[in-house]
């Protein structure tokens, strides 16, 4: 059975950024195993283009570096319509604008959220220009990338 | 208390780091400083050996506001060098291409940043609790930007379509016109914009500025035109670097610009409106006029009026320009390389974005200059600061650090971004 809504599967951070890849590679992988019927974004300007493309969505996966001092390749996961997702945990699109917790928020506020915002920040230590990321990065990013893909089965399958 | 140190040791979420000092002797402001930490524009100095092909892909990558008008300024100053003249269609897809920043930068601050100060809100987060039609409006306003930069310039961060010469790919008429009805929404909501924002409270404030922003003869000004200021200025975009100069000044390392032998200047949506009014679309013209924005504009908080103003301008042209479009037969002017100097004058949303360079005869960029608005106003955002803290210096620090920030962020800079961005000590003597 098709989904009731369009999947989503977003990919935010920096490529050419160290560990701030890893929300890209994750939405690029998708990507490349869903190529006709999963929207993957993974070049997102500010949180207000967000807000325009989770907006009924039946499933969004939102996947981004973060940053709170844990251990590199510990991973964050948040039922973001549940929980508030904590602010500085992941880093601004630009300071001209709202970030992902912020987008959330303000979602919330004028009823523009997916039916399920599953979010997965990926704990990173280096964000040097011109590096690849870390061997922890890149693992933790392979568990959530299957992660992801059991929740886009799951929504499928569902009646 | 006769004396008195004002400090702000660090301004949170800003594009760079920025701090404020005020010095107050004897009831009276003696020095403003608008300290400014942020990095060194190596763009210029590693634009120096690259293709003059590539400039508008690198100054692109100097603003993810406005990169548009580094592409325009940029392509216009190497098309100068090689004598090449893009006209017609890919003018005029130039200027739908730089409509859709003017609407997405304009809204993104009349909504998101500038508002939420009038009304008393933190950020426009907590206003949307109170106004969700207005921020949905605003945002729905701001898809409609991004779109068209999408549709033209293939993303809306850093356009890659835009090429020295016109564009790699130019769109099909049947491409463009389903943008039409959306801006045609986009203008009645723009005129909405315009009688929502003349109905906030402004502070009584206004100084002698001198405003500085390109003219043409024929249009509301985007990529082309002279560079004039309401003081006596109309110049070729050759004699920028005779009128204007730039310093480092000890206490910022954002260069300080200024007008030779006078001083400081305002860029941006005020200055081109009072040197433009004439040249704006009758619609345009008439909001301003419905709600008493006269011809001309002094006032420095009122300029989130002038952005719907302009909104509504970049709306009414996006909607000539789609409805008289032919594609035209190719996507760009060849633009053969020589050894040679040009200039580049665009309209960034928030001011004129000047570009100088030196090429050798392979095409190879010797010199580079960049001097970007927000750069431009830092003088007269010092000088509105100095006025304004003098004026008010009977506040409560909390009103006071408000009204600061709100001072900054009538110029839409790239150095005032969120709410909080100032952190303002008092120091009582």
């Amino acid at each position: 059975m098709s989904a009731k809504g369009p999947i989503l599967i977003v990919g935010l951070g920096n490529r050419y950024r160290g560990d701030d890849a890893v929300g890209i590679i994750v939405a690029e992988r998708i990507r490349a195993e869903f190529p006709d019927d999963i929207t993957v974004l993974s070049e997102i300007p500010d949180g207000a283009v967000l807000i325009e493309a989770w907006d009924g969505a039946s499933l969004c996966c939102v996947t981004d570096c973060a940053v709170s001092g844990k251990p590199a390749g510990t991973i964050h996961r948040f039922n973001a319509l549940e929980r508030k997702l904590p602010e500085k945990l992941f880093s601004h699109f630009s300071t001209h604008t709202f970030n992902l917790s912020q987008a959330v928020e303000l979602g919330k506020i004028l009823g523009k959220l997916p039916e399920q915002l599953k979010v997965f920040g990926i704990e990173g230590s280096n964000f040097k220009a011109g590096v690849e990321p870390g061997e922890e990065i890149l693992g933790a990013a392979e568990a959530v990338i299957a992660e992801i893909k059991k929740a886009i089965e799951a929504e499928r399958n569902a009646g | 208390m006769k004396n008195r140190i004002i400090k702000v040791d660090y301004l949170a979420r800003v594009e760079g780091e920025g701090g404020l000092t005020v010095k107050i002797k004897n009831d009276r402001v003696s020095e403003v400083q608008f300290n400014i930490f942020e990095p060194p524009r190596f763009f210029e100095a590693f634009l120096r050996g690259r293709n003059f092909t590539e400039a508008p892909d690198i100054t692109a990558r100097i603003c993810g506001i406005c990169p548009v008008a580094y592409q325009m300024s940029s392509t216009h100053a190497m098309e100068m060098i090689c004598g090449a003249k893009v006209g017609g269609a890919l003018r005029e897809l130039r200027r739908l291409l730089y409509c859709g920043e003017w609407i997405e930068s304009h809204v993104l601050h009349i909504y998101l940043l500038h508002a939420p100060d009038f009304l008393g809100y933190e950020d426009a987060i907590q206003m949307a609790k109170d106004y969700p039609d207005v921020v949905e409006q605003g945002l729905k306003l701001k898809k409609l930007g991004n779109d068209i930069m999408i549709k033209l310039g293939g993303r809306e961060i850093h356009p890659i379509n835009v090429r020295v010469g016109g564009f790699y790919k130019v769109p099909r008429k049947e491409e463009l016109t389903p943008f039409l009805e959306r801006l045609k929404w986009a203008l009645d909501a723009s005129i909405a914009t315009v009688k929502w924002t003349a109905g906030l409270a402004f502070p009584e404030y206004e100084r002698d500025y001198e405003f500085v922003s390109l003219r043409h003869p024929n249009e509301y000004p985007l990529c082309e035109g002279r560079v004039v200021s309401n003081k006596g200025i109309d110049i070729e975009l050759a004699d920028y670097l005779n009128t204007f100069e730039e310093e480092h000044v000890e206490h910022s390392t954002s260069l300080h610009a200024f007008v030779k032998g006078r001083g400081d200047y305002l860029a941006g949506p005020l200055a081109r409106y009072n040197n433009n009014f004439d040249k704006l679309p009758e619609v345009a013209k008439q909001a301003a006029r419905d709600v008493g924005l006269g011809e001309v504009c002094r006032n420095p908080f009122k300029s989130i009026i002038v952005r719907g103003v302009e909104t509504i301008f970049a709306c009414q042209e996006a909607i000539r320009i789609i409805e008289a479009y032919e594609q035209p037969d190719k996507p760009y002017v060849e633009c053969v390389p020589k050894e040679g100097i040009g200039h580049g004058c665009s309209e960034a949303p928030r001011g004129l974005l000047y570009h100088r360079y030196k090429i050798d005869d392979k095409g190879l960029i010797k010199e580079a200059r960049i001097i970007p608005p927000t750069s431009q106003n830092q003088k007269a955002i010092e000088a509105d600061l100095h006025d304004y803290v003098s004026q008010n210096l009977h506040l409560t620090k909390e009103k006071l650090t408000w009204q600061c920030e709100q001072v900054v962020r009538n110029y839409d800079p790239c150095i005032s971004c969120s709410c909080h961005f100032l952190d303002l000590k008092i120091e009582r003597e």
